[in-house]
């Protein structure tokens, strides 16, 4: 291949703006406005990539985003990107370029003699070679040799992407004459427009085909046409890929900057859509079809007239249709001796002076060393050739009509599927609508937009030559000689279309699959449509009767930090804050995440272990202070909210008298313990439902769910909230007297504020609900003061309790003092089969009369299995050294382990001085004093089946 | 044990905190009277003497008082002023709950507020949305503009102020 860089030429490239990078080490000039492939080109480099399985040389094919080989990484100042494109991203000074899938480089790859194992290495070769003894011994090794381009672990972006939400009348995609067409039409109707384009000018092929608009020179009415759009206020975009289409006519658009910018991600909701994306040319089929210097014939001639660069001087171009004669025209006005092999008998009327035809011929194979050296025909006559051009007829760009559920119809004249019928709000035009000459492709352009609306004015014309297509059917045939290529980004040749045929992977589906073809970072874009049509020859079918395979986004791959925009790092799950988090900062609290907050664990700069130990004991012997605000506050406030609150909870509510408040299940409709909590009751019509932190949302979500599907709108109303007020707990044997000492204006005493009840008090002028209810067995209260006001209480809590030894409380803490009395936490000492009476609460289920939700789900088979999973506590012995939570329960049966349940919660008590456990065993509740094994790790021990509480079993230290 | 403390960084001093930016200007509004009505609207309406159904996203609300549209039976009241009327079952029609203190209120003041709204939400500018509660970087808020096209407020539940307010620092265009 000998490509070079004429003198003059290139309406894409500055010349007085030179550049230099490197490939592989090697140095590359090129101009400013050349893309890396277009200066790789120019300095004569045909090996650019090596291909992903058989470490084939492959060069450059295209030039735009249907580029299969030329994959690169690509490292400047603003980091490496893996897998660019080289026929899209821009040259730029002093970048460094990597072919990718190579070591050391592209020119000299060490894993190349893989190819000369190709016989013994077809598609799913690995399916069936690496099954035994597990394929999991092998994986990583192939894991490890596939894969393309290499991630920097270490890459962090300079600034966070940028996102857009934007609405519109008019999205044209693509910016060709179909697409300009589209766009000037609607804003000369007074509608709103945004044009986008992948390119980095806009005009498609008007930038290097042959074309007149109204006796204008096809380029210039492209400049033209933007600027008139730009002036009258409409977005252009270039640089910009629509990638995807979406529900609703959503589409996605990657922008690509040239500053560092991270990619732009624009979310466009237009009124209509216009898809003008063009189509794709395809390769042609014959045997070492994949060489270097074997590239597509519109790319050649993008090259030629856009980056002033000359692909050969001796070409072959295969084809089968009209579109291929003017790349063989120019290339022959630029020196280049150009040979037409012509699969059509009577191909060749549109052969200017210069140009070679021979009609009727069939390339067969390419000759070659590591790049072409020339072509055999069918009839056996031998063509030198540096550079083999192929135009096999154009594949419609329909991925993004796919997208929208556009079903495809086949195209016995284009030979292609196009566009089926019309999906609504979306319009086609130009050559992805099937439409060859200008003139066609003009009109089509204002034909998108019918039933929207489009301008008035005269249409426009074509006033040159008009293209003609001609296009007649090569595809790949079975049986052929030597290597013909289908895909060459995914290495699947004919050969493996075949055999994916003879073991009856027959659907286009399953062929895909197996054979890898279409996938990867093209999809398939130059290789879908002979893989099918070869597949419809092997299987007997007509092309249509294989259909496609099913489009997805994105058309073209993403970066992940365009996807996320400010959504990464500590934005990504945005976490829930206390209103005291300030102060718990100060005191030392160390955080963690619990459902969605960031609380404190435990205080202090110590330990962990020993300091969650010290907590728990002294709030055992003093009292402790914990920040309980992220318990819910859901209200049910109406008429109809005591029956409201029946139908949702296990346990009868109704009952409940203002001040008062009872703990309760609510279950799932499958009689599943959904959440666990206390519902406080403050008049006739208004409770609160104070839900586990963790369910706030799904708890919420659920209560207006039932509302809304049973009770009406009059009858009850639904408020979350839990964020007006901040819950501080004070617990413990001096609860009380550190409660007397807030003077808040409510009486404490045991028959004015019983366990349970609910008194209304005052700090500091604002009202307070003080709840007696308890999570750690010891007398306790709940004060909840309006958020913005806790502060203060919080602080008086702190001031006041250092007369009796008060602590702060973190969550670890908390979580020993109520597995000490077998409390416990839903989720965590439950999961998704655990029903009310296997927690041991019985009683409605088999008493309450009234319907709630999933009481006949407490009934069946399952649920009166007498082997049921039950709430227990595990004794091991003295001295021994806590159970781990997860372990398992096991027994022997038939000689084989059985699980027989699992530990939920275990903990070292400090207050007992010996480790406690909750569990869920196998008939536990009728097993205590049962001794049995549990195992973790390989590890067997034995433990001792007791009740779930191990502390203060009478429930003195409630009323202490 | 990491402390995750360090992960997310603490809240501003929301009495004096001010994000300038690019067009932007970002402060809290405190003392706002905040309250969840949902039922008998027109009772409500009669009772609190506010009229009009509420303003939905992006609309300009106006005035001392007013109220802001969540769903077709539920608003948001906002005043400077408490609004006389108790927490709970109101046998006209409607249930009252204090939110004074649970949703927390951004001021947001400036020429780029629209490039702002582009990045925050799929708000449709040249659309009315009948409710104000929208997705906002991606939580629940309720967003509407007050006095002027170029002022808005938003109202958050208190516990994601501090993201809201590290996504309005980091948000790149704005």
């Amino acid at each position: 291949m000998s490509t070079s860089r004429l003198t003059h030429g290139g309406s894409d490239i500055d010349r007085a703006r030179p550049l230099t990078f490197t490939f592989d080490g090697r140095r590359v000039e090129g101009f400013a406005g050349d893309t890396i492939a277009s200066a790789l080109l120019a300095s004569g480099q045909a090996i650019v990539g090596r291909s992903f399985k058989y470490h084939r040389p492959r060069g450059i094919w295209g030039s735009g985003v249907e580029e299969p080989n030329a994959l690169v990484d690509v490292e400047s100042a603003d980091g490496r990107v893996p897998n660019a494109r080289a026929t899209t991203v821009p040259a730029s000074d002093g970048i460094v370029v990597k072919s990718v899938n190579a070591s050391p480089t592209a020119l000299a790859d060490r894993n190349a003699v893989l190819d000369r194992f190709a016989r013994f290495l077809p598609a799913a070769f690995y399916y069936k070679t690496f099954m035994w003894p597990d394929w999991h011994l092998f994986e990583p090794r192939i894991r490890a040799m596939a894969g393309l381009g290499v991630v920097d672990r270490d890459w962090k972006p300079r600034q966070v992407a940028d996102q857009i939400n934007h609405h519109c009348d008019v999205l044209v995609v693509g910016a060709g004459p179909a697409g300009l067409a589209a766009a000037a039409g609607a804003a000369a109707a007074g509608h709103s427009v945004v044009l986008v384009d992948d390119r980095t000018h806009p005009g498609g092929s008007l930038r290097h085909r042959a074309g007149e608009v109204d006796g204008v020179e096809g380029a210039a009415w492209v400049e033209a046409t933007v600027a008139k759009l730009k002036s009258s206020g409409q977005i252009v975009l270039t640089k910009t890929t629509a990638f995807g289409l979406y529900d609703h006519n959503l589409v996605a658009l990657n922008q690509r900057h040239r500053d560092g910018r991270p990619d732009t991600l624009w979310r466009v909701r237009p009124r209509r859509i216009v898809l003008a994306t063009g189509a794709i040319e395809r390769p042609v089929p014959f045997a070492n079809n994949d060489l270097p210097g074997i590239l597509s014939a519109d790319a050649a001639l993008a090259y030629l007239l856009r980056h002033g660069v000359l692909v050969g001087r001796q070409i072959v171009v295969a084809t089968n249709n009209d579109s291929a004669y003017e790349p063989a025209s120019a290339l022959t006005a630029a020196g280049a001796s150009v040979t037409v092999v012509d699969c059509r008998r009577e191909g060749g009327a549109q052969a200017r002076a210069g140009v070679r035809v021979l009609a009727g011929r069939l390339v067969a194979a390419a000759r070659r060393h590591d790049a072409v050296q020339g072509v055999l025909l069918d009839d056996g006559t031998r063509l030198a050739a540096d550079c083999v051009l192929v135009s096999g007829g154009w594949t419609p760009t329909v991925h993004l009509f796919s997208q929208a559920k556009g079903k495809l119809a086949w195209s016995d004249q284009l030979a292609a599927f196009v566009p089926g019928e019309a999906v609504d709000g979306i319009g086609v035009a130009g050559a992805m609508a099937g439409t060859v000459s200008l003139s066609e492709t003009l009109a089509s352009g204002v034909t998108a937009l019918d039933a929207f609306g489009s301008s008035s004015s005269p249409a426009l014309q074509s006033t040159g030559a008009e293209a003609t297509l001609g296009v007649v059917g090569l595809w790949p045939k079975p049986k052929g000689k030597g290597r013909v290529w289908i895909d060459y980004q995914s290495d699947v040749t004919a050969k493996d279309v075949e055999l994916a045929a003879r073991e009856n992977f027959v659907s286009v589906e399953h062929l895909k699959r197996y054979t890898t073809l279409g996938m990867a970072t093209d999809q398939g874009k130059t290789s879908n449509l002979n893989g099918l049509a070869l597949l419809a020859d092997v299987t007997g079918r007509a092309i249509p009767e294989v259909g496609t395979t099913t489009y997805r986004p994105p058309f073209t791959p993403v970066p992940f930090v365009s996807l996320a925009g400010a959504r990464r790092g500590s934005m990504h799950a945005p976490i829930r804050r206390l209103p005291l988090e300030a102060n718990h900062r100060a005191a030392g609290g160390v955080f963690q995440e619990y459902g969605g907050w960031l609380r404190p664990a435990f205080y202090g700069s110590g330990e962990a272990r020993a300091a969650i130990k010290e907590e728990a004991r002294r709030a055992r012997q003093s009292v402790a202070l914990f920040d309980g605000s992220t318990l819910g506050k859901i209200e049910v406030i109406g008429p109809r909210a005591a029956e409201f609150v029946d139908f949702i909870y296990y346990n009868t509510m109704s009952t409940l008298k203002p001040g008062h408040c009872r703990y309760g299940f609510m279950l799932s409709e499958n009689g599943v313990v959904f959440d666990d909590g206390v519902l406080v009751r403050l008049d006739e019509h208004r409770f609160i439902v104070s839900c586990s932190s963790s369910h706030v949302a799904a708890v919420h979500a659920r209560l207006e769910e039932w509302r809304q599907d049973r009770f009406g709108r009059d009858a009850v109303y639904i408020h979350n909230a839990t964020a007006q007020c901040a819950t501080l707990t004070v617990s413990g044997p001096n609860a009380r007297g550190l409660m007397e000492a807030l003077d808040l204006g409510a009486a404490l005493d045991d028959a004015s504020l019983p366990h349970m009840a609910v008194a209304a008090g005052r700090f500091a002028g604002d009202e307070v609900r003080i709840a007696r209810v308890s999570f750690t067995g010891d007398r306790s209260y709940e004060i909840s003061i309006r958020a913005d006001r806790a502060e203060a209480l919080w602080e008086r809590l702190q001031r006041e309790g250092r007369a009796f030894d008060a602590v702060l409380l973190g969550l670890e803490s908390l979580m020993i003092l109520r597995a000490e009395k077998g409390y416990i936490v839903i989720g965590k000492d439950t999961d998704g089969n655990i029903m009310p009476h296997d927690l041991g609460v019985a009683g409605p289920r088999t008493k309450r009369t009234s319907e709630f939700v999933g009481r006949r789900s407490l009934f069946t088979e399952a649920a009166n299995d007498a082997d049921r999973n039950q709430l227990v506590g595990l004794a091991v012995r003295d001295g021994e050294a806590p159970l781990a939570t997860g372990a398992h329960g096991v027994e022997k049966s038939a000689g084989r382990l059985r699980s027989i349940g699992f530990v939920t919660s275990s903990y070292q008590s400090p207050t007992l001085g010996r480790p406690v456990a909750l569990a869920l065993i196998e008939r536990g509740a009728a097993r205590h004093g049962e001794t049995i094994d549990v195992q973790h790790l390989g590890v067997v021990r034995q433990a001792t089946i007791v009740a779930p509480c191990a502390f203060d079993p009478e429930g003195s230290r409630l009323h202490a | 044990m990491r402390n995750l403390a360090e992960k997310w960084p603490a809240a501003p001093d929301w009495t004096t905190a001010v994000l300038n930016k690019d067009g932007i200007s970002v402060r809290t509004l405190g003392g706002l009277n905040q309250l969840l009505v949902s039922g008998d609207l027109t009772a409500w309406s009669q009772a609190s003497g506010l009229a009009g159904g509420g303003v939905g996203a992006g609309a300009v609300a106006g005035g001392d008082s007013y109220m802001v549209r969540i769903a077709r039976d539920r608003i948001l009241a906002a005043g400077e002023r408490p609004f006389p009327i108790a927490a709970g079952w109101h046998e006209a029609g409607f249930a009252v709950s204090v939110m004074d203190a649970g949703l927390h209120v951004f001021e947001i003041e400036g020429p780029a507020l629209a490039g702002l709204v582009a990045r925050a939400t799929a708000l449709n500018p040249g659309q009315a949305s009948r409710s104000a509660s929208i997705l906002f970087a991606g939580v629940n808020v309720l967003f509407y503009r007050f006095g002027n096209p170029d002022r808005a407020r938003l109202h958050v539940d208190r516990g994601f102020a501090p993201y809201l307010w590290e996504w309005l620092e980091h948000a790149s265009g704005l």
